[in-house]
């Protein structure tokens, strides 16, 4: 008996995501158009032949709950306008930097707040790093404004206590920063 | 149980990411003090150039800045850039509020402003202009009616502005006496006076021509290879069929903003005299290799197209016994080019002999189209003029002031055309004779509307008149306005008698009683102070309480400064118009509704008003 061969023409409409990292392994099986917000997914997606798109895509360095809580953000926001497609328009960036085509303001409103004030900051950084591994654009910018609204108008001290960073200058390393930062004290 | 990341376990760039977000003055500031990589990550170059690109949008030529921006981003020192455009902010913050705060010296401060930095200073003679003030310029004219001394800061920073327009536009036309000159500048120099706080700056016009050159080659991607016969009439195709089509009517023929580049550029209807469009033909085919002059033509400003070296207009080898080809273009009226023979006859219709017909069908200099330019403004000027002379009053006797109607506004245009006047015309009998008509109305309007172009008159005007007679009287003028510039204020207290006598105060906004014009009152005299020869000429012993009464100096919605009798000032409760508010700053600080005056920005002057 032949294998039947798979229908051409009916588009696979849900994919299946296997994280390799951390304890949770288990799959997550989500929809198509969910999956097309990760660039990187898409473009794992677009290399296979008809025989292996049943199989489950393994994804590299980010763990099972992260990956959870992507796939949260990505089934909310699974019908936008795809914003970010074509990268800057500004001349002259070409170091390759694609960090440039945001959008102005850093304000993080509604959902998106909701959902970002919702997780303590190790996983706001955990989902930071996957969404920039997953390619994620939309995600990766409100994930770095939150952080941003987090350190503005913080002092040097509030910053390293939030942070646990250490103050590695010297004396006379903070006399030079005092005298360079002065243009930037005065506002 | 895994590690949990810190803020430190995310890499560099997206550190960087996040840091994009903070302000320059964060970045500046409390982030590079935090630790040693924080320090090296907020002063990134990548961070300070896109800081640079979108804090900034008007930077001086001298840092060729659209090519810094697209070179790598590690060849330019972006972020001591942004540092010194910041401190320089400072600067003209700190020098505008010294504007408002005094008279004495303000003129020396507008001069500082504009050359960006003090002109007693150490270190190496700076330009005497810099583009990068204005950006902050133009965010002081926009200051917000909340501030206290709006209308004075407004006022000023205008000034400001306006004179470093004007010091860019003068500085074209004296490197074109002697080299040549792009044409968009040598006439976007015109557009450099009128332009105040709006768009259409130099830069502006080359921008647009730019974009329409890129528009001609995608519409016609084969344009290059077409003979120079077809290239010429497909511009004229484009043009029209992107609505350059000249002047909108011909009553509208003498409308002045016909005759300025930044306004058939920019405006949708494209209006534009002969003159303008032929102009902007040419720089678009300069742009896309097409050569294309002005011509000198004297009833009609026709465009000359001339094909490549050894090719003729068909783009065949060029016959050598016959005169190289010509083809003569209406720019954008007519997309049929105009015989030679036609021109030619209409010169010899009007009497040009053929010895002097290469002159007037040849391919006209830069210099000559200038001053073209310049006679065409003050003959739309002087219609303008006319015409608003002869409109009908206002139900109550008054008129609006023409430069409130006209766009752009007049007495800039004018001014524009008396400095190209007097710089460009050579040193010869004729070249003398013209500039010498002009010196009276420029040494006139610098006086009343920009004395702080006292060092423009220096630099650029008494060197030219070294020699002649006028060289003495236009020396002790500005002389005169240094010193007066330069002098102790002293006050104006009311005396018991002025208490008494004088009933008005600095501020107070009146109309005319016989000429109904609106004014605001800026100074006052316990009786006529004139000169026995305007007393008589003004009549002012027929006025009914003589020349023993109070006259007041008045600034008048018509940009005047006039001298008034008491008995014809009308103080009026009334709004003051729009025309009277922008006038205002020079002498005030803002309109107090309340009190239903002026508040005094003279205090110096007038300490009890």
């Amino acid at each position: 008996m032949t294998t039947p061969t798979p229908s051409l023409s009916a588009p696979i409409s849900t994919i299946t995501l296997s994280p390799q990292e951390g304890e949770e392994r288990g799959d997550i099986t989500i929809d198509r158009d969910v999956a097309n917000l990760s660039i990187t997914i898409r473009n794992s997606l677009s290399f296979e032949d008809e025989s292996e798109q049943n199989q489950a895509i393994p994804i590299f360095n980010v763990t099972g709950p992260v990956l959870k809580k992507i796939i949260e953000w990505c089934e909310h926001h699974r019908g936008d306008p795809a914003v970010y497609d074509d990268g800057s328009k500004d001349a002259g960036d070409g170091n390759g930097t694609a960090m440039w085509a945001k959008s102005k303001g850093a304000d993080v409103l509604g959902w998106d707040k909701k959902y970002m004030d919702g997780m303590d900051r190790e996983t706001l950084f955990d989902v930071i790093m996957a969404a920039n591994y997953l390619d994620i654009k939309a995600l990766l910018d409100i994930g770095c404004k939150t952080v941003a609204n987090m350190i503005k108008g913080k002092s040097p001290g509030e910053i390293r206590t939030m942070f646990g960073i250490e103050n590695d200058f010297s004396a006379e390393d903070i006399e030079q920063i005092r005298k360079e930062n002065e243009w930037a004290e005065d506002r | 149980m895994e590690k949990r990341p810190g803020f430190y376990d995310l890499p560099n760039e997206l550190i960087q990411s996040i840091l994009s977000y903070l302000t320059p003055e964060s970045l500046g500031g409390s982030i590079r003090s935090v630790d040693k990589r924080l320090q090296s990550i907020a002063d990134t170059p990548l961070l300070w150039r896109f800081h640079c690109r979108t804090q900034y949008r008007f930077w001086d030529p001298t840092h060729d800045i659209k090519k810094a921006f697209a070179k790598p981003v590690d060849a330019t020192k972006w972020k001591d850039l942004f540092v010194s455009r910041r401190k320089l902010d400072k600067f003209v913050e700190e020098k505008i509020d010294e504007i408002i705060q005094s008279s004495q010296n303000r003129i020396l401060n507008i001069e500082d402003v504009v050359r960006g930095g003090a002109s007693t200073g150490l270190g190496p003679r700076k330009a005497s202009h810099t583009y990068d003030v204005k950006d902050k310029l133009l965010e002081l004219c926009r200051t917000p009616e909340d501030v206290d001394d709006y209308l004075a800061r407004r006022y000023w920073a205008k000034a400001c502005l306006e004179r470093l327009h004007r010091a860019y536009a003068i500085e074209q036309w004296r490197v074109l006496r002697h080299q040549t000159v792009p044409l968009e500048r040598a006439l976007g120099a015109f557009d450099m006076f009128i332009q105040a706080d709006g768009p259409g700056d130099h830069n502006d016009i080359s921008d647009e021509i730019d974009l329409l050159a890129k528009a001609l080659l995608s519409e016609y991607p084969s344009f290059a290879d077409m003979s120079t016969r077809k290239q010429a009439l497909t511009l004229t195709q484009f043009l029209n069929a992107r609505g350059f089509t000249g002047v909108e009517s011909e009553n509208d023929y003498h409308n002045l903003q016909n005759n300025f580049l930044s306004r058939a550029l920019q405006d949708p209807n494209h209006p534009a005299l002969p003159l303008v469009c032929v102009v902007i033909y040419c720089c678009i085919a300069t742009r896309v290799g097409l050569c294309a002059r002005p011509c000198g033509f004297p009833m009609h400003v026709y465009g000359i197209v001339t094909p490549p070296e050894g090719r003729d207009l068909d783009d065949k080898p060029e016959n050598p016994s016959e005169p190289p080809e010509r083809m003569y273009v209406d720019a954008f009226r007519s997309t049929i080019d105009i015989p030679a023979a036609s021109l030619q006859s209409e010169l010899r219709r009007v009497g040009v002999s053929r010895d002097f017909e290469h002159v007037y069908l040849g391919p006209a200099s830069t210099l000559e189209i200038t001053i073209r330019m310049s006679k065409n403004i003050m003959e739309s000027i002087r219609i303008v003029q006319d015409n608003a002379s002869h409109a009908p009053l206002n139900t109550d006797g008054s008129r609006v002031p023409a430069w409130v109607t006209v766009s752009p506004d007049m007495d800039s245009a004018f001014y524009s055309t008396l400095w190209s006047r007097c710089i460009l015309h050579e040193h010869s009998s004729s070249g003398n004779a013209q500039r010498r008509r002009h010196i009276p109305f420029l040494k006139e309007h610098f006086q009343q509307h920009a004395p702080w172009d006292v060092a423009l008159m220096e630099t650029h005007m008494l060197s030219r008149f070294h020699g002649f007679h006028e060289f003495e009287h236009l020396r002790i003028i500005l002389q005169n306005v240094r010193d007066a510039d330069a002098a102790e204020r002293t006050p104006i207290k009311r005396d018991d008698e002025a208490k008494e006598k004088v009933k008005y105060n600095v501020g107070q906004v009146f109309r005319h009683r016989r000429y109904m014009y609106e004014g605001v009152i800026v100074g006052w005299d316990k009786a006529c102070d004139a000169g026995e020869t305007w007393i008589h000429q003004m009549g002012v012993d027929g006025l009914v309480k003589g020349r023993g009464q109070s006259f007041y100096h008045v600034l008048v919605d018509d940009k005047t400064s006039r001298y008034v009798a008491e008995e014809n000032i009308g103080i009026t409760d009334a709004e003051p118009s729009d025309a009277l508010m922008s006038l205002a700053g020079r002498f005030f600080k803002r309109y107090d509704g309340v009190e239903r005056r002026f508040v005094s920005n003279i205090k110096e002057d007038y300490p009890d008003d």
